[in-house]
């Protein structure tokens, strides 16, 4: 009687199940069809203001000081994806003190950081796919992300903009005007050592030593770190990284010389730092900053930044998404890091090694006064010269990159045993 | 005797009554609407995005031209994946076995011996609350310059030959699984009567004889439903292999589902991963619930 009873109620379930699924499995494909797009983002000609006021190109207006402190005060918030630093607190009271005092609001400043940006710009276009505003007004990520955007029109101009006349003090290399300019200049994917284990270490190829068995550490598959890094070992094995060809080959080289070297995969630069530190690895492949954040830690005198002979920088830029909720203060805040007293924190209450976190380079002439008295010895150690930066750094033409990453940066999982 | 007519009762005919089970019925759907309600509309609506994601191409399901429909992803995990399924397989399958080999005498100790078990209990749910944090711990534990570090040396043994390990990987899975293996068997083996194993002992039977011919009979369907839902929670391991893995165990799929999903923006070979690890999980949580139910009855 009672299995009679559940077949029966189970049966108008199942009935009640299947109608339901296929009303979700049709709202879900209302839900997945293409919206209409929002039409091109409004392109900034040259700043044209009429007297006393500025125009804010984003906007499509000229404004006076009071309106801006009046749209300051109406926005009243701000969303920052950016990375993880260890000055992430200090980069926001900063910026909410620079408000306060410049425009006179108390807004609230959300400072995102993630170690895998990705995820912004996967909810960035979920929400532009659902027709919702940008939950970011600020991407502060890498150039390669930002390509990646354009190529899904999710990115909006907004330069020139008498909001951001700092922009005049970056070079014209680290900017994509209208839609983004840089605010780090010397950022890439590199090899910190042990200069007295692996004194041998003179280019990444050597990253084959049969000295460093067991004693090296890689970058996880997938993201741009891991994409940097073979884009420097394909400039020194004078492969084309724009074809997937090529960069397979790069790939199965690294696969039969690099990788039997390997202790881990990883992207987490603490456990990096212990590996460094206690000696379980020699050389671990990272950013260019770990070498900076040793040399401060105290911890390790012996931590040397490798330098390629090719460097392909992928810096971080500044950008503003389509549909970014508050557009003038995203304009004030990338004005504001772009500021040679933000880009150099000399007067911030942080110590050297979170300092060294947020300074990533001259991005122009204007800068190079501001390397605070306590690095002027070792800053050239550790950062290029404003000619360095000029000559000796490559250019990445990152739409090539991205049409090809999927492809080698697969094999290169699958030729590691990352899957 | 004058004939008056006699109005007995009928049984399902009496007056009112369709009316009152009609009504207890329709207010036992309205108790029930809004938890069907929130199922619907965050449980199996997710699920229809993620199954209709995994038939399109890499991240188009976001593009503003639209999804390419594509039946690649399910090639791919025929094709190419298959070995991240069996490694998470595996290390779900050590788990559980680690699980069951502690798990079971454990239980038998805590229900039979321990006086103040609920506060056992309450120690031992802990670290259900996260395998990140088990994961992380014993990583710094066992790096170089932990805690472990003088063991190690004493043994001659270098750190980052056991941290980076299958063993490791597997204890930490272990430690977050084990109080589902626990707590079902110790269910179980509460509702046995502690006078059928005086008998035995009385008859003769050694402990291990009565493990083996009165406790494991009558506890089969507890060590069978926490073995199960051990396994299924290992499915989605992904934190252990991560920090504490070589590059094999980091083969599992729920890490490779992360990569190809997040870092990558390859949306719709992350969904299918995902449909592939619900399918299992579903078949899992299937038997693990019978079984359970098993277990209490009996």
């Amino acid at each position: 009687m009672i299995q009679r009873m559940n077949g029966k109620s189970g049966s108008r379930f199942g009935a009640l199940l299947a109608a339901t699924a296929m009303v979700f499995a049709a709202c879900a494909g209302l839900g997945a069809s293409p919206t209409p797009s929002a039409g091109a983002a409004p392109q900034c000609g040259p700043a044209n203001a009429a007297a006393g006021t500025k125009h804010v190109c984003i906007v499509n207006k000229n404004m006076t000081d009071d309106e801006i402190k009046s749209a300051v005060a109406k926005e009243g918030n701000l969303v920052v994806a950016n990375w993880t630093y260890t000055a992430n607190d200090e980069l926001v009271k900063q910026f909410k003190a620079y408000v306060k005092t410049t425009y006179g609001a108390d807004i609230q400043f959300t400072y995102e950081g993630s170690q895998a940006p990705s995820v912004y710009l996967t909810k960035l276009y979920a929400a532009q796919k659902g027709g919702n505003p940008s939950p970011y007004d600020v991407m502060a990520i890498e150039e390669n992300y930002w390509s990646e955007a354009m190529s899904n029109n999710a990115v909006d101009s907004y330069l020139p903009s008498d909001l951001v006349p700092n922009q005049k003090l970056v070079l014209d290399t680290f900017q994509h005007v209208p839609t983004s300019i840089g605010f780090q200049s010397t950022a890439f994917p590199a090899v910190v050592y042990e200069g007295s284990k692996a004194p041998f270490l003179k280019s990444l190829k050597d990253l084959a030593n049969p000295a460093l068995k067991g004693k090296i550490t890689l970058p996880v598959s997938g993201d741009i770190t891991a994409g940097g890094f073979l884009l420097g070992l394909a400039a020194e094995m004078g492969k084309d990284y724009k074809d997937p060809a090529q960069m397979k080959e790069v790939v199965d080289w690294m696969a039969a010389n690099i990788a039997p070297n390997v202790l881990k995969y990883t992207s987490d630069s603490s456990e990096m730092q212990q590996l460094l530190r206690s000696g379980a690895a020699y050389a671990v492949t990272f950013w260019n900053s770990l070498a900076r954040l040793e040399y401060f830690s105290g911890k390790n005198n012996d931590a040397k930044l490798l330098l390629p002979s090719a460097i392909y920088p992928v810096n971080g830029y500044l950008w503003i998404p389509r549909g970014a909720p508050h557009p003038v203060l995203a304009q004030i805040f990338i004005n504001w890091r772009l500021g040679p007293d933000v880009q150099f924190p000399n007067k911030w209450p942080i110590d050297h090694g979170p300092w060294s976190e947020l300074s990533e380079g001259f991005l122009g002439p204007d800068y190079v006064s501001q390397v605070p008295d306590w690095f002027t010895k070792d800053y050239f150690s550790y950062f290029p010269t404003l000619d360095q930066i000029k000559t000796q750094f490559k250019t990445v033409d990152w739409d090539a990159y991205n049409k090809g990453v999927k492809q080698w940066m697969d094999y290169y999982a699958q030729k590691t045993g990352q899957g | 005797m004058t004939g008056q007519p006699l109005s007995l009762p009928i049984p399902g005919v009496a007056p009112g009554t369709a009316r009152r089970e009609r009504r207890r019925a329709l207010t036992g759907l309205a108790m029930l609407l809004p938890a069907i309600v929130v199922s619907l509309l965050f449980l199996y609506y997710p699920l229809v995005f993620i199954v209709q994601m995994s038939f399109t191409l890499a991240n188009t399901f976001l593009s503003p031209a639209g999804p390419t429909a594509t039946l690649e992803n399910y090639g791919a995990m025929l094709n190419r994946y298959l070995p991240n399924l069996g490694v998470t397989i595996q290390l779900a399958g050590l788990a559980t076995l680690v699980d069951l080999v502690f798990g079971i005498p454990f239980a038998y100790i805590l229900v039979r011996k321990v006086r103040y078990r609920d506060i056992v209990r309450a120690f031992m749910v802990f670290p259900m609350f996260g395998a990140l944090y088990i994961a992380f711990g014993m990583r710094f534990i066992l790096l170089p310059g932990g805690p472990a570090t003088p063991l190690f040396e004493l043994f001659n043994i270098p750190n980052t030959a056991v941290l980076y390990s299958l063993p490791s990987v597997v204890f930490a899975m272990s430690i977050f699984t084990f109080p589902f293996m626990v707590m079902n068997v110790g269910t179980a083996l509460s509702n046995v009567d502690p006078t059928l194993e005086e008998a035995a002992a009385c008859l003769g039977a050694r402990p291990w004889q009565t493990f083996v011919r009165i406790l494991l009979p009558l506890t089969r369907a507890g060590i069978v439903a926490g073995a199960l839902m051990v396994f299924g929670w290992s499915l989605g391991t992904f934190a252990e292999p991560l920090l504490l893995g070589s590059v094999n165990e980091q083969k599992t799929l729920a890490w490779t589902l992360y990569l190809k999903g997040v870092v990558q923006t390859d949306y719709g070979l992350a969904t299918t991963m995902g449909v592939v690890l619900l399918a299992f999980a579903f078949v899992v949580t299937y038997f693990s619930l019978r079984y359970s139910r098993g277990a209490l009855i009996e």
